[in-house]
């Protein structure tokens, strides 16, 4: 390959069709409910009304808690996750959410023959029995945020939580699940 | 269908024109910004938990974890390197490729927890950019002969290539929205966004505080039409260069309206739109500019060893700091870059509102 002369003229033309052709395949992944794929030319769509429905925003968030012989010690959602970049904490978060995360049918077919890893911090995971690096993971926060408390557990409680319009509070909250991590004690066979 | 085949021609290879001045200061720019604010990019995933592991379609989902530290780590020194050759200038084309291919590999794992920052304009840039001349002035490539009067404007394919992208990005976002509800009187789907972000991710500014107080619904449509149909409307944009031009001075405001909403800072883009700026008129406003770009200065080997040192020092301590030098310093030059694209855009926008009124002086310089 030469960068001295020119590309031929059809050279340039098939990299306009590759660009075209990626731009199609991956609003084809998009929309047959594979995911955004990554690489990927798309910007994010923000699609939808983001909760929005009749005048109120109805969101779910995680309050996280860790436990001891002292009591409860909640820590923001910013605090536990503030190793990771702050634009990921929404994805991290939804990882530590107890409801199950089935995968879509086109999903499903990709991990089964192209791609074993797709999707599997929410396939591959057992609310019983946690990854031992997430329980490590979780004992090392807890260092860091509550230095010389000793822990037993993290608590991942999440509650749906409704705005209306105008308003910076709640109007009211629902618990919606809650995930236990133990952090004392042996592994359990994974 | 030939006549179609011929106006798509004319578009690719002569709807858009750039000097080779202009897009080696973009070059310098852009590596430049590569290494204060980009490197090193993706360490902190060597302290995620398996759990977290989580990959989009792609090819980080071939593997079942996250890499070892020393891989990200290689991959981040060899993007400063590259980064260093990029801005003085050397092997320019196969420099570009390479410093696109690592951006790539280490972006592919920093999104493989499933969360995507759409600053693909960072990666895209340099490989699509790579075959367009960017180092035909101002580097050590030129020293043998650059490019024959580097200020003079040129049909520049790769430039075509650049707003193809950035139209069908901006317009895959806009069509999305408009598919999903956006043009509904009744939604209001900004104001659902931002109550998501401030009060679900915590991303909260004074502005987005400040925003959800109101009950003003026809203000929350019209941000939510303004900003679909700006979007879509790229599709059509992106076919003429001057309405390509207009399209991204109103994006810049976009973007800008987005940090102060939704703290987010899109400076990749505002950083890809830079590659369509006429900087070598901008330079030779500054009299000491003006004579080396009408030269066709190259840069001479100490000066070279200077640059190449100085910007190798630069990503060196950013990687070694395990984050990048920008927010070492606070010089929040994501931020500011947003800044200097907003005010750049309101500048262009205005000068054509006024040559246009006045109709005594000559249409706005589009390249």
């Amino acid at each position: 390959m030469t960068f001295d002369r020119p590309p031929r003229r059809g050279a340039v033309r098939l990299a306009f069709a590759a660009v075209a052709a990626l731009f199609i395949l991956q609003i084809g992944l998009l929309g047959g409910g594979a995911g955004e794929p990554y690489p990927s030319i798309l910007m994010p769509a923000f699609a939808g009304a983001g909760g929005y429905e009749r005048g109120v925003v109805r969101i779910e968030r995680m309050a996280p808690v860790f436990t001891g012989p002292a009591g409860e010690h909640p820590v923001s959602q910013r605090a536990l996750l503030a190793e990771f970049p702050d634009s990921h904490h929404a994805v991290l978060a939804d990882l530590l959410h107890p409801a199950p995360r089935e995968l879509r049918p086109l999903q499903r077919l990709l991990r089964r023959h192209l791609l074993p890893g797709l999707a599997a911090g929410r396939t591959d995971r057992r609310l019983d029995c946690p990854d031992p690096s997430l329980r490590a993971w979780a004992r090392r926060r807890a260092r860091t945020l509550l230095p010389g408390v000793a822990v037993q557990r993290l608590e991942l409680r999440w509650y749906m939580d409704t705005f209306a319009r105008g308003g910076l509070q709640p109007t009211s909250r629902e618990p919606s699940g809650t995930w236990v991590i133990a952090l004392e004690g042996t592994p359990c066979a994974r | 269908m030939r006549s179609l085949i011929r106006a798509v021609d004319r578009w690719m290879f002569e709807g858009y024109r750039a000097a080779p001045v202009d897009l080696a200061v973009y070059r310098i720019l852009y590596a430049a910004y590569g290494l204060l604010a980009v490197v090193p990019a993706a360490l902190w995933v060597d302290r995620a938990p398996r759990a977290f592991f989580n990959p989009p379609p792609g090819p980080a989902a071939l593997a079942t974890g996250f890499p070892p530290a020393g891989m990200l780590l290689g991959l981040n020194l060899l993007l400063v390197l590259l980064l260093g050759l990029l801005l003085v200038g050397w092997r320019t084309a196969p420099v570009s490729l390479a410093t696109g291919a690592v951006l790539l590999l280490i972006k592919t794992w920093e999104y493989a927890d499933g969360k995507i920052n759409h600053d693909h304009f960072l990666v895209l840039i340099p490989l699509l950019l790579a075959g367009s001349g960017w180092g035909r002035a101002l580097s050590v490539d030129a020293r043998g002969g650059g490019a024959p009067g580097p200020s003079r404007r040129a049909p520049s394919w790769a430039l075509a290539l650049v707003a193809f992208v950035v139209g069908l990005s901006m317009f895959g976002a806009g069509a999305l929205k408009l598919m999903t509800g956006w043009l509904d009187p009744a939604v209001h789907s900004t104001y659902g966004h931002l109550v998501v972000n401030n009060m679900g991710v915590g991303r909260s500014t004074w502005l987005s505080t400040w925003a959800l107080a109101w009950d003003v619904p026809v203000l929350w449509e019209a941000a939510d039409w303004s900003a679909a149909l700006l979007e879509a409307a790229f599709l059509v944009a992106m076919l003429r260069q001057r309405a390509f031009h207009v399209g991204l001075a109103l994006a810049c405001w976009f973007h800008l309206g987005v940090w102060l909403l939704f703290s987010i800072v899109f400076s990749s883009n505002v950083l890809a739109y830079g590659a369509f700026v006429a900087w070598g008129p901008l330079l030779a406003r500054w009299p000491a500019a003006r004579g080396r770009l009408e030269r066709g200065w190259t840069p001479s080997r100490r000066t070279t060893a200077l640059a190449l040192g100085s910007a190798w020092a630069v990503g060196a301590a950013g990687v070694a700091a395990g984050e990048p030098l920008e927010y070492l310093l606070g010089l929040q030059l994501q931020e500011l870059v947003l800044v200097i694209g907003a005010a750049g855009g309101a500048a262009y926008l205005l000068r054509g509102l006024f040559r246009r009124g006045t109709r005594r002086s000559p249409a706005p310089d589009t390249r």
